[in-house]
């Protein structure tokens, strides 16, 4: 039997005060390491954005006339502009939903160089006004293959009065981007505003992406197109792409408080349980440890047992509360994954989950220990 | 002042000095606002291989020197010399060390750790030195071996009768090879029986072994097996019970 063995052997005393514990401080490491992939999730979209683009909307939310487009390439230091619009489709049942999504071919290629595919494949889909390019992870999820043709349901009414639009897969592309771009349906603006029956939505956009030469002009870039449209109707509302991922977020509250206030509720309650176990345990066994003093272990040795203990304690909580959020976030990331775009439990909150079990360890053990190591041994020997 | 002097077993004709020796040990509680003398100006030597038994009532102050010479209490006043040191002088780190090595503690209610077995709560001591697991399982093998416990290694205190029990804290206390043993009522919690069984070991660990033993008792006939006897009373050691003197 090692020292270790030693402080391992203190939780078979009371098996069932030992699983409740450590099922408590699992609970609070799980209920962190969501909260922590919440947080990274709803960060990931604020990060995974680009510096360089920047985003032209309406501020009275109607939709963008096309020929802001070329007053927009106009300005200085606008390398690019892409058209995004489109409608929420479906593949044969409303419940296989298709995300299509209308933009300028070939300019949104270059406005979004993060989209990535053959070269065959690209060239394909600028020649063909009736074509699609598909993310991976939308071909995947309904078995999509290049050279398919698909028939998306549900879209604006045609000229022919037909709400079923064809195209012809001719690319799959792969984005390090946000999930939500990994599922775009991608099809040329210039067909479906062709198709369309008369509408208020023909030779209109929902926003128009900007390509910006350079970061640092971004602010600069944003309010001059801003300007030049502030006597138009609709005026428009153009920010950066970051600035529109955290506006997205803040439309959810302030998710970081409340993450912050409950973690810390959930630990706080964490550290008295656990606290008050190690504060039991050693309290129990008090005379045990004054034995152990006159068999000669010194302060320091019998509070470095007690440490252990309290590090076995929460460690093994916590090193199940970790692994059960991952596998709790492996369950949710499909479900969330829309909203919270770099939602998983990372490294770095392993690390962290690791350095706050440290601290509680120290926190819950070092009172007990310090009470062992101030003990008078005869006085407690002559007690028990 | 009051002399105690203990003869021991020394071979006839050396002359040794005491393993222990005690000069004006007091020692003074604070109860309150009072101060309560248990121990008073004590003398006292041991010899190197005596047994010597000590007597006395309840609050006499028996167990206070017993835990003076270990070493977990300390003195108000006077001198305390074991196996030449002087206790009263070391730091506590020094003092722990030296017990770890010199002293083994037997207790009344054997203190072993419910939740080990009998080998392992007699390697506790061996924790502390730098003996590998493998040497630390033989040598508590061994201990219980000489209590007569080597088929109960793997059992458990709960598992044990009382006088098994307290052999494995006689085991525990033995296994480090220390200089003195210190035995506080070691059969005050067990049937006479099983009294007699740790009796008989305490003898043969000073007869065989040449263990110096030192053992509070409220038993004449715990007593009687060792080789002298002291009477404390009052704080006061004396060679004969208070009422014959």
């Amino acid at each position: 039997m090692s020292r270790f063995g030693l402080a391992l052997s203190a939780f078979r005393r009371h098996i069932g005060r030992t699983i409740f514990t450590v099922l408590s401080v699992a609970t609070a490491f799980a209920i962190f390491t969501i909260l922590a992939a919440i947080d990274q999730g709803m960060n990931g979209n604020i990060s995974l954005a680009s510096a360089q683009r920047l985003r032209t909307d309406s501020r009275i939310s109607s939709p963008l006339p096309v020929s802001y487009g070329a007053v927009i390439r106009s300005i200085t230091g606008v390398v690019a502009t892409a058209y995004l619009t489109g409608f929420p489709g479906y593949f044969r049942d409303p419940k296989q939903e298709v995300p299509v999504v209308a933009s300028s071919i070939p300019a949104v290629l270059k406005v979004y160089p993060e989209f990535m595919l053959p070269d065959d494949q690209k060239q394909a889909f600028i020649h063909d006004r009736q074509g699609v390019l598909v993310g991976d992870v939308l071909a995947r999820k309904y078995g999509w293959r290049v050279g398919e043709t698909i028939p998306v349901q549900g879209g604006p009414p045609q000229q022919n009065g037909s709400t079923t639009w064809i195209f012809h897969i001719d690319g799959i592309y792969r984005a390090d981007l946000p999930l939500v771009y990994q599922e775009f349906f991608l099809i040329n603006y210039d067909y479906l505003n062709e198709g369309l029956a008369p509408s208020p939505r023909k030779d209109r956009v929902d926003e128009i992406d900007v390509l910006v030469d350079d970061p640092k002009d971004v602010d600069r870039v944003a309010r001059a197109i801003d300007a030049r449209f502030s006597n138009a109707s609709p005026d428009t509302r153009t920010e950066s792409e970051q600035q529109f991922e955290m506006n997205a977020m803040r439309q959810f509250g302030d998710i970081g408080a409340i993450i912050t206030y409950v973690g810390l509720a959930v630990f706080a309650s964490m550290l008295l349980i656990t606290g008050n176990t190690m504060a039991n345990s050693v309290r129990e066994r008090m005379a045990e440890f004054a034995m152990m003093r006159a068999l000669g272990f010194g302060r320091l040795q019998l509070t470095s047992i007690v440490l252990r203990e309290s590090a076995l304690l929460v460690g093994t909580g916590a090193a199940l509360g970790v692994l059960a959020g991952w596998g709790l976030s492996i369950v949710m990331a499909p479900v969330v994954a829309h909203i919270l775009i770099g939602f998983a439990v990372s490294w770095v909150t392993v690390a962290l989950a690791a350095a706050c079990a440290l601290l509680f360890a120290l926190a819950t053990g070092l009172l007990p220990g310090q009470r062992v190591a101030d003990m008078a041994v005869a006085a407690t020997l002559r007690r028990m | 002042m009051r002399f105690a002097q203990s003869k021991g077993n020394a071979m006839p004709g050396t002359e040794t000095a005491p393993l222990v020796r005690l000069r004006g040990v007091s020692k003074t509680f604070k109860r309150g606002s009072q101060r309560v003398e248990v121990l008073k100006h004590l003398d006292l030597d041991v010899p190197r291989g005596d047994f010597l038994a000590l007597m006395g009532p309840s609050g006499s102050g028996k167990t206070t020197l017993l835990n003076i010479l270990g070493g977990i209490d300390t003195p108000t006043s006077g001198e305390v010399l074991v196996d030449g040191k002087q206790l009263q002088r070391m730091r506590e780190g020094a003092l722990t060390r030296w017990r770890a090595r010199h002293v083994g503690f037997v207790f009344q209610l054997y203190h072993l750790l419910p939740v080990l077995t009998a080998e392992e709560n007699v390697a506790l001591p061996l924790l502390l030195t730098d003996l590998s697991a493998g040497e630390r399982r033989s040598r508590a093998r061994a201990a219980l071996a000489l209590v007569g416990l080597a088929d109960r290694a793997a059992h458990k205190p709960g598992e044990l009768s009382g006088g098994q029990e307290q052999r494995v804290g006689i085991a525990r206390a033995i296994v480090t090879d220390p200089t003195i043993l210190l035995c506080d009522e070691p059969t005050g919690d067990l049937d006479r029986k099983a009294g007699d069984e740790v009796l008989h070991l305490l003898h043969l660990l000073n007869t065989e072994h040449g263990k110096t033993i030192v053992m509070v008792t409220h038993d004449p006939r715990a007593a009687a097996r060792a080789q002298h006897t002291l009477f404390m009373d009052k704080g006061v050691l004396n060679e004969e019970p208070e009422s014959v003197l």
